[in-house]
């Protein structure tokens, strides 16, 4: 954290050209809101490798993932003025984009999503969240994968298949060829299983 | 047990589908409806959204192809005004009855959840600093200003006691007052954007006014801080 003397913007000004730890999300959104190009480009920056990471893992397919990518970051800075910080993180809300343009794709596409399990392969191998989640909040990436891992396999499929894909129940029970009342209990049960595993703080010590 | 509350637990089990975002659209709004009014449906849902949201993290970060960066720039400056428009600012103040004052509830700590991922970043010819717009001793708002050239003011606003109009109003360090804008306000809440026609050192004071000259909220730009990813 800066001293409060090095807050001091006339000192700071002629000190520190480029803030090396970048300016906040709220501030980003605030700078393209006003069409400013700077802004973009730190936001773009900050956020291509998740937003390219989603495309890819809903649309299996790097071409297709970067029309998507693409896509997704130029709407959030279409409506960078209508954000709404009461409704959740910067991130969440870029990454809600995503996944909906990414569906959308795939849909025009016919093509089928990349599957659950694979999804969770590739996170349960991966590190590199553990240095993207320098965070304060419980819901580190590391922690979320490992509450993904502690709900049973079933339910944890059909959650992904919800949460990431955007499966309707339907389409789910399809899917896992199971009755829609049973689709409908996993990814309910999932759910509220992930949630009251997240609210515990054992999980994100993990 | 009643019809109602056949109702209410029938829609219930549609809850997690609704968190998710994957209900058709007639169960959505019979959904919408009925979470509006129960305040039990209400709770659980915010937590279920909450819990949808961090899943889309789940997925690993993949480094975009070569150029990735370059070519959404090249479609931003596509619908880019080359100035911050008159036709772009019709849309922030137009907006200004949806928006919402950034960061009331969410505090800056949760904005350390988007640390860069790559090298660090930085705005090459200025800083973003941002300060509290206070009434009587309570944040109301927030002012973003960018220190680069050309420098702009962003500011959101949230305070139920405010007019619907305000003038935003810079005061320089040798007291001139100077009207850069006025802005509408719902239920006191808005934004509003504008190119500073002075540079950031030269003012002293941000305020808000009624459009009778009363001082509704004001930031003194000493206080400015910088609206960093991190340590903010």
């Amino acid at each position: 954290m800066m001293k409060r003397s090095e807050l001091n913007p006339r000192r700071r000004s002629t000190q520190f050209l480029v803030d090396p730890s970048g300016p906040s999300d709220d501030a980003l959104l605030a700078g393209m809101a006003m069409g400013d190009d700077q802004s973009a480009v730190v936001f773009v920056r900050r956020y291509q490798r998740r937003v390219f990471g989603l495309a890819v893992s809903i649309l299996g397919d790097r071409a297709a993932a970067e029309d998507a990518a693409q896509e997704a970051l130029l709407r959030a800075w279409r409506h960078a003025f209508v954000f709404d910080g009461r409704r959740g993180s910067v991130e969440s809300w870029l990454l809600t984009i995503t996944r909906n343009v990414s569906i959308d794709a795939l849909r025009k596409r016919r093509s089928v999503a990349t599957d659950p399990d694979e999804i969770m392969t590739l996170a349960q191998v991966s590190h590199a969240g553990a240095t993207e989640d320098a965070v304060t909040t419980r819901m580190t990436r590391p922690a979320i994968v490992a509450a993904l891992e502690m709900i049973p396999h079933e339910q944890r499929r059909a959650v992904l298949l919800a949460a990431i894909n955007g499966h309707t129940a339907q389409e789910v029970s399809e899917i896992e060829s199971i009755p829609l009342g049973t689709a409908k209990t996993r990814i309910r049960a999932g759910l509220l299983k992930l949630r009251e595993l997240l609210e515990n703080e054992d999980v994100g010590q993990r | 047990m009643t019809n109602m509350s056949k109702t209410h637990l029938e829609l219930q089990a549609n809850l997690a589908e609704y968190a998710l975002g994957v209900l058709d659209g007639r169960t959505r709004a019979e959904m919408l409806n009925h979470v509006t009014d129960c305040a039990e449906c209400t709770q659980e849902v915010e937590g279920l959204a909450t819990t949808a949201q961090a899943l889309l993290r789940v997925p690993v970060s993949v480094d975009p192809p070569i150029g990735f960066e370059s070519r959404v720039m090249d479609r931003i400056h596509l619908e880019r005004p080359r100035s911050v428009s008159v036709s772009r600012l019709s849309r922030v103040l137009a907006a200004a009855a949806l928006l919402v004052a950034f960061s009331f509830s969410v505090g800056w700590a949760m904005r350390q959840l988007t640390a860069s991922t790559t090298a660090p970043v930085g705005l090459a010819s200025g800083h973003i600093e941002h300060g509290h717009l206070t009434s009587k001793g309570l944040a109301v708002g927030l002012v973003y200003a960018y220190t680069g050239h050309p420098s702009w003011m962003f500011v959101t606003v949230d305070a139920p006691n405010a007019p619907a109009v305000v003038k935003c109003v810079l005061v320089a360090n040798d007291g001139h007052r100077r009207v850069v804008g006025t802005f509408g306000l719902l239920s006191g809440k808005g934004g509003w954007g504008t190119r500073l026609p002075v540079p950031i050192q030269g003012i002293r004071a941000v305020q808000l006014t009624s459009t009778s000259g009363v001082v509704v909220a004001q930031f003194a730009t000493a206080s400015w801080s910088t609206a960093s990813s991190r340590g903010a």
